[in-house]
């Protein structure tokens, strides 16, 4: 009963995007991926989705390879949030969590009883059910992630990857998207992997995290385990300290400013 | 909304049986097609009705209902308001096509079809095809590529039918009239296939309103929803392909009807295409009716080509609509 990827390889033409990347997590676990830009996140995340082939290697869900399923029988056990999606269209909400029952009911048949309570249990779960009839392009960053995050559910995957949940939200929402899908994961015993950039919530939320860095995946373990500054001196190529969160046990990263400044007077970065 | 159109369906139908060249009272016309009519109509009265009127309603409500389903259907692949049934190349090969046999002189008939009609669909379906096949050569296989792949295709075929006018000047005419667009030339016979495939196609793609909507939400969203994305297309191309196809050999080229009749129908009724095919079919043969009797009574006997009709009339409707619409969903489909 877990999901695993075996010693996959992803290339795009000649440029190797992934090399040899293992991973396994079991039922209730929450993983987190961090990396920088371009370490290749989003690629790994399709690629476990089975949207990308892998050149070499293999994904399994229960120890069945995903290449012989069909990509209607991945979409049954696996939903994968891609970061972007198409806003302009003005399909309502309701419409849009429905639409992930469709690796389910098929294309053609109607939804019957069963599908539309699982709809509106999905849509309650985030608190939207007051607003289900308004349009796709009148809804707000929050608002729209919590949607698409309804429409995994009601997809009744037992495998989530999220792929970047909290962009575009504020601090609220960014807490409250990871609070829910971690308890969706206890809750139900599903496996998720999540990518995200902020290390501080990676830490908070994860009960392993994966870091990658130029194509592989660096290290894997816990937050106290991983998120050490040498570590993640070769993954970002920035100075941390580590300290520990004060009421929970998870370690806190404060970014540490280079003793040699390459720039006289650096201008102010936020970080993203 | 939907009984609403069914009605006006019937309504305009009605009318384009009555008007014409001469008139036809409306509670006659009513007891003829119910087969009452105890000879109240004049032989040639009845014989305009059969022989012309009849047909003809029911070629251009085919004619309505393919443009705007395959509209739909390529506005849906697209993702882009913008796109027609011939955004890429229906039109061109089948103008293709007639350019052909007007120029070669070929004439013969398969099953009531003319040379014309049989280049044009043939045209139609094949250069879609080598787009279609164009579009999935590249290793990225994306909508974007096919819809690039279209555009090139058909300015190529444009130019080499206008070579051939160029070169046949004294044919250019006849190849013209064509690619305005006329229900001029119908008659049962020529209606039997226009009709099949017309129903395949529209069929075809209602029973992929599904996986149109979830293809709103992008190419990796819906594939996330199990969405097999060569299929799709390749589905979808066939059934817009066939519709469009099924029009254009009818009628020539008639424009507008195909990109209106969605957008109108999508304001009415939403984005979802299982109610939004068959509205804007039905929407589809109402313009068409319209255009049709509006093209064959403001210069009786003569007639208009129905094509520039549609045009005249559709865009300054269509531009109302527009401005009516609120800012923020200029973009939306």
């Amino acid at each position: 009963m877990s999901f695993e990827a075996e010693k996959i390889s992803y290339s795009y033409r000649d440029r190797e995007v992934l090399s040899d990347i293992s991973l396994s997590i079991q039922p209730g676990e929450l993983m987190v991926l961090v990396g920088s830009n371009g370490a290749g996140k989003t690629t790994l995340l399709r690629t476990l989705a089975g949207q990308l082939r892998p050149r070499f290697g293999d994904v399994s869900i229960c120890d069945q390879s995903i290449t012989r399923l069909s990509s209607k029988e991945i979409s049954k056990q696996l939903s994968l949030m891609p970061q972007h999606e198409e806003k302009s269209h003005a399909l309502e909400i309701y419409d849009v969590v429905a639409l992930g029952r469709t690796p389910h009911v098929g294309w053609w048949m109607p939804l019957n009883p069963t599908d539309e309570s699982i709809i509106k249990a999905s849509i309650e779960a985030v608190g939207l059910w007051e607003m289900r009839h308004r349009t796709v392009d009148t809804l707000s960053g929050g608002e729209w992630r919590r949607m698409i995050l309804a429409r995994s559910l009601a997809q009744k995957a037992t495998v989530l990857l999220l792929d970047e949940p909290t962009s575009g939200l504020d601090i609220r929402f960014q807490f409250e998207c990871l609070e829910h899908v971690r308890y969706l994961v206890k809750q139900n015993h599903l496996m998720a992997i999540i990518t995200l950039h902020d290390l501080n919530q990676a830490a908070l939320f994860a009960d392993r995290i994966a870091i990658m860095a130029n194509r592989i995946i660096l290290a894997v373990g816990t937050p106290s385990e991983v998120l050490i500054p040498s570590i993640i001196q070769e993954a970002f190529g920035i100075e941390t300290t580590v300290l520990q969160h004060p009421q929970h046990p998870a370690p806190v990263i404060v970014p540490v400013r280079p003793q040699q400044r390459l720039v006289p007077d650096p201008p102010r970065i936020l970080e993203q | 909304m939907m009984v609403c159109a069914v009605l006006l369906l019937i309504l305009v139908s009605l009318a384009s049986l009555m008007f014409g060249a001469s008139t036809i009272a409306p509670s006659r016309v009513i007891a003829w097609l119910f087969g009452i009519d105890a000879g109240s109509l004049s032989t040639s009265e009845r014989t305009i009705l059969w022989e012309l009127r009849l047909p003809r309603l029911i070629t251009a409500t085919l004619v309505g209902a393919s443009l705007a389903t395959a509209g739909v259907g390529f506005q849906g692949l697209f993702r882009n308001p913008l796109a027609d049934p011939y955004i890429i190349g229906a039109s061109s090969g089948a103008a293709l096509g007639v350019s052909i046999v007007v120029t070669s002189g070929i004439q013969f008939l398969l099953m009531g079809y003319s040379a014309h009609a049989i280049l044009a669909f043939a045209g139609s379906l094949l250069t879609v095809a080598i787009v279609f096949i164009l579009g999935s050569l590249s290793n990225q296989v994306s909508t974007l590529t096919m819809l690039l792949a279209g555009i090139a295709i058909s300015s190529m075929i444009n130019s080499i039918v206008s070579l051939l006018m160029f070169l046949n000047d004294e044919k250019a005419v006849i190849i013209l009239s064509w690619l305005m667009g006329s229900l001029a030339d119908t008659d049962w016979r020529s209606l039997f296939v226009t009709a099949i495939a017309t129903l395949m196609g529209v069929t075809l793609l209602w029973g992929m309103s599904r996986q149109l909507d979830a293809f709103l939400l992008g190419e990796e969203a819906s594939q996330a929803l199990g969405l097999a994305p060569y299929r799709f297309r390749m589905l979808v191309t066939i059934g817009a392909s066939l519709a469009t196809a099924a029009a254009v050999s009818t009628s020539g080229i008639i424009g507008f009807v195909g990109l209106i009749a969605p957008q109108i129908s999508r304001q009415l009724i939403g984005p979802r295409h299982g109610y939004l095919i068959p509205f804007s079919a039905i929407v589809g043969a109402i313009t068409m009716l319209i255009a049709d009797a509006v093209a064959r009574t403001i210069v009786a006997p003569a007639e208009l080509p129905v094509g520039i009709v549609t045009s005249l009339l559709g865009c300054p409707f269509f531009l109302v609509l527009l401005m009516r619409r609120k800012g923020a969903s200029h973009k939306s489909l």
